[in-house]
């Protein structure tokens, strides 16, 4: 255990248009396996926070180490490459091609990753045995995207980011379109399978209702110094 | 890996995409049309006259001589006395010339009147020899031989009779009731213009007209001398005016002076065999009493081909009557230049329709940019690079020009099989479709360039949305 999976250390980033950053003076640190959950509302910075974890934008300053490599010091290809091995990603909604099936959509997850693909010798069983173990049935494994339930895409979504066991999955208000109760079930198979990948997972949601499940929880807003952040 | 993607997004529109297809490949189809025509034309017309090294006519213009003689297009506006021809057989050069005689018809298909040779020595499409489907040639004065489309189109077999009309149209003023013709030979299809004759001896033509003066047949009383016409369809639609006005163009302009000399009386006394009728007759006094004064053009056999320049210079030149020899393929080009602007407006057409349909491709794949602005997005989230976003595009387009040329090109060849009876029918040519030439492949490759460049309008705009878009589609 020498250095954490994610380190951010003092960023600030201001998108161009913008006069004031939308986050400033930011740090947080997150080990490997860790589960994370980050409150805030929207505006307050969080999707521009994610950008930066998956190596979208860089910061103006400070630094990111993921895995050990500071994202701001290689170029944009590498970030990308960098994102496609390191990192699952999952939003709120609209997570897959609509007219790929479930099981394409799961293997679009090592699509643009050699070292993922390489931990999946076995890719159609890979994802049978993960759709599996996220509870989609059987019978919509091979429907395309766009005629599956809400819950149910997440659900690939969630698979599809599991998929190649990355270091971090990025999960952008994966749940706030479910009921509770899928709400739940779905945190509870995401954890089961994240653990099983050792993935560590940053869940931001400004549903605070969820933090209790998980390992740490922390408010953007006491860690993000930016002014405008609650406006932006 | 993208190429799957690709595939799959697109048969996911595949409606929308089927209608791009379709556009680039009706605008394909037409250009190769264009193409496959003009040079199936060329072709055509070529096939026709590939065995023939001369053409001998009395002066005009070559591309009138050519059409006339062998493309049954257009009349003569004057003929060459027999003589010059049995002079030009005599040529140590010359290893056959075929006669030509026009000025007949029958249901308005063009007669030509010719010997025997036409059928022993007539080359076409590189040294095929004429076949007959049926029956065999003529040896009899009223016997004629019908080319296969015209026998066809004629609704006529081999034992039926017909009664030539003079001149050239539908409706005539004379019909040469008093000689009908028996059909005894179908010439096998050529693929060319002999396919849409009906070939009679010479010496019968010449017994048509021959009291005729100043192409005024004499008068008679009508139907004198008709010899039961027969069970055939027989052209009865014109009226038997036998003072009738006829084109007094001179094609039947016998001389006069030799009137008594072919004086034979009504046919029986014709029946020296036409086929027999070779280059020698004409020594045979008795033979030559039977030929006409006159022929409309000859069609000349070299001993090699490499003469044909020599001898074309030596027949302009000759003094006497004038004649002027052409040499096909040469008189060819020079059709092809008065037909270049039309094939230049036609290529420059389907260049455009070309243009239109890649504009449209265009259009199509610009309109789904903004609904697939998310699946980009995906795509980025999932680590594609922004080239990886944007080359999906590209290839999507690409797949599109791919299958729009290569479906114009079946469509092309489809169109081109199903009208292939009718260019036969009207114009008795042959088509079939021709393989690419090299710089055609080169076209149709230069399409498909300039459909990735217009396809890298909406790739470059993928490209820059999802620099800014990132993983999240602001919306």
């Amino acid at each position: 255990m020498s250095e954490p999976l994610l380190l951010l250390d003092d960023l600030e980033f201001r998108w161009p248009a913008d006069s004031v950053p939308v986050i400033a003076g930011l740090n947080l640190v997150i080990e490997a396996g860790e589960r994370v959950f980050l409150a805030g509302a929207s505006g307050s910075g969080k999707s521009t926070l994610l950008a930066l974890i998956g190596g979208l934008i860089v910061p103006d300053r400070g630094s990111i180490r993921l895995a050990g490599k500071p994202l701001e010091s290689i170029g944009a290809a590498a970030r990308d490459r960098y994102r496609a091995d390191h990192v699952g990603i999952i939003f709120q909604q609209l997570n897959l091609l609509p007219w790929l099936d479930a099981i394409g959509n799961v293997r679009l997850g090592i699509r643009f990753s050699a070292l993922r693909g390489k931990r999946v010798p076995d890719p159609d069983a890979e994802a049978a045995r993960l759709l599996e173990a996220m509870e989609l049935p059987r019978d919509r494994w091979s429907r395309p995207a766009n005629e599956l339930s809400i819950g149910q895409q997440q659900r690939v979504a969630a698979a599809r980011a599991l998929f190649g066991r990355p270091d971090l999955i990025l999960a952008d208000e994966p749940t706030s379109a479910l009921d509770t109760d899928r709400r739940d079930r779905f945190i509870e198979l995401l954890f089961d399978q994240a653990e099983l990948a050792g993935s560590a997972i940053l869940f931001v949601s400004h549903d605070r209702s969820l933090a209790g499940q998980f390992d740490r929880q922390i408010e953007l807003a006491d860690i993000n110094r930016a002014e405008g952040s609650q406006c932006s | 890996m993208l190429l799957r993607l690709a595939r799959g997004s697109l048969f996911n529109r595949r409606a929308a995409v089927s209608l791009t297809v379709a556009t680039i490949a009706i605008s394909i189809a037409l250009l190769v049309l264009v193409e496959q025509m003009r040079g199936q034309v060329r072709e055509g017309f070529y096939r026709s006259v590939s065995g023939t090294d001369l053409i001998v006519g009395a002066p005009t213009s070559s591309v009138q001589l050519l059409l006339f003689s062998v493309f049954g297009i257009g009349q003569p506006a004057r003929n060459i006395g027999f003589e010059r021809y049995l002079e030009l057989i005599d040529d140590p050069m010359v290893e056959w010339a075929v006669p030509i005689s026009l000025g007949d018809s029958y249901r308005g298909v063009r007669v030509v009147a010719t010997t025997g040779d036409f059928y022993r020595h007539y080359r076409y499409a590189g040294g095929q020899a004429l076949e007959f489907a049926h029956g065999r040639a003529p040896d009899k004065t009223f016997e004629a031989v019908l080319g296969a489309r015209a026998a066809h189109g004629l609704g006529l077999a081999l034992g039926d009779t017909m009664v030539l009309a003079h001149g050239g149209g539908n409706v005539s003023l004379h019909h040469h009731d008093d000689h009908p013709f028996e059909i005894i030979g179908v010439l096998a299809a050529t693929g060319t213009p002999v396919d849409h004759s009906i070939y009679i001896p010479l010496a019968a033509q010449h017994e048509l007209h021959r009291e005729w003066q100043q192409g005024v047949p004499p008068r008679r009383p009508a139907g004198g001398r008709v010899q039961s016409p027969g069970p055939a369809p027989v052209d009865r639609d014109g009226e038997h005016d036998h003072d009738g006005k006829h084109d007094n163009d001179g094609k039947h302009d016998h001389d006069n002076k030799h009137a008594d000399v072919h004086d034979h009386g009504p046919r029986g006394s014709h029946d020296h065999g036409q086929a027999d009728a070779d280059l020698h007759a004409h020594e045979d006094a008795a033979e030559a009493a039977k030929l006409p004064e006159e022929i409309s053009a000859a069609l000349l056999g070299l001993r090699t081909r490499a003469a044909a320049l020599g001898m074309q210079y030596r027949i302009n030149r000759a003094e006497g009557e004038p004649l002027y020899a052409i040499l096909p393929g040469l008189a060819l080009q020079e059709l092809w230049r008065i037909t270049a602007l039309a094939e230049q407006i036609l290529r420059v057409v389907a260049a455009m329709v070309v243009l239109a349909g890649l504009l449209g491709m265009l259009a199509a794949l610009l309109s789904t940019l903004n609904e697939r602005r998310r699946e980009m997005a995906i795509l980025r989230a999932c680590g594609a690079r922004p080239w990886q976003v944007s080359g999906l595009l590209l290839l999507e387009a690409v797949l599109i020009v791919v299958a729009g040329i290569g479906a114009g090109v079946l469509l092309a060849a489809l169109i081109l099989r199903l009208a292939a009876p009718m260019l036969l029918d009207r114009l008795g040519i042959a088509v079939g479709f021709n393989a690419f030439e090299p710089w055609q492949w080169l076209v149709l490759a230069v399409i498909a360039a300039a459909g990735v460049l217009v396809a890298l309008v909406p790739a470059v705009m993928a490209y820059r949305r999802t620099l800014s878009d990132g993983m999240q589609v602001r919306l």
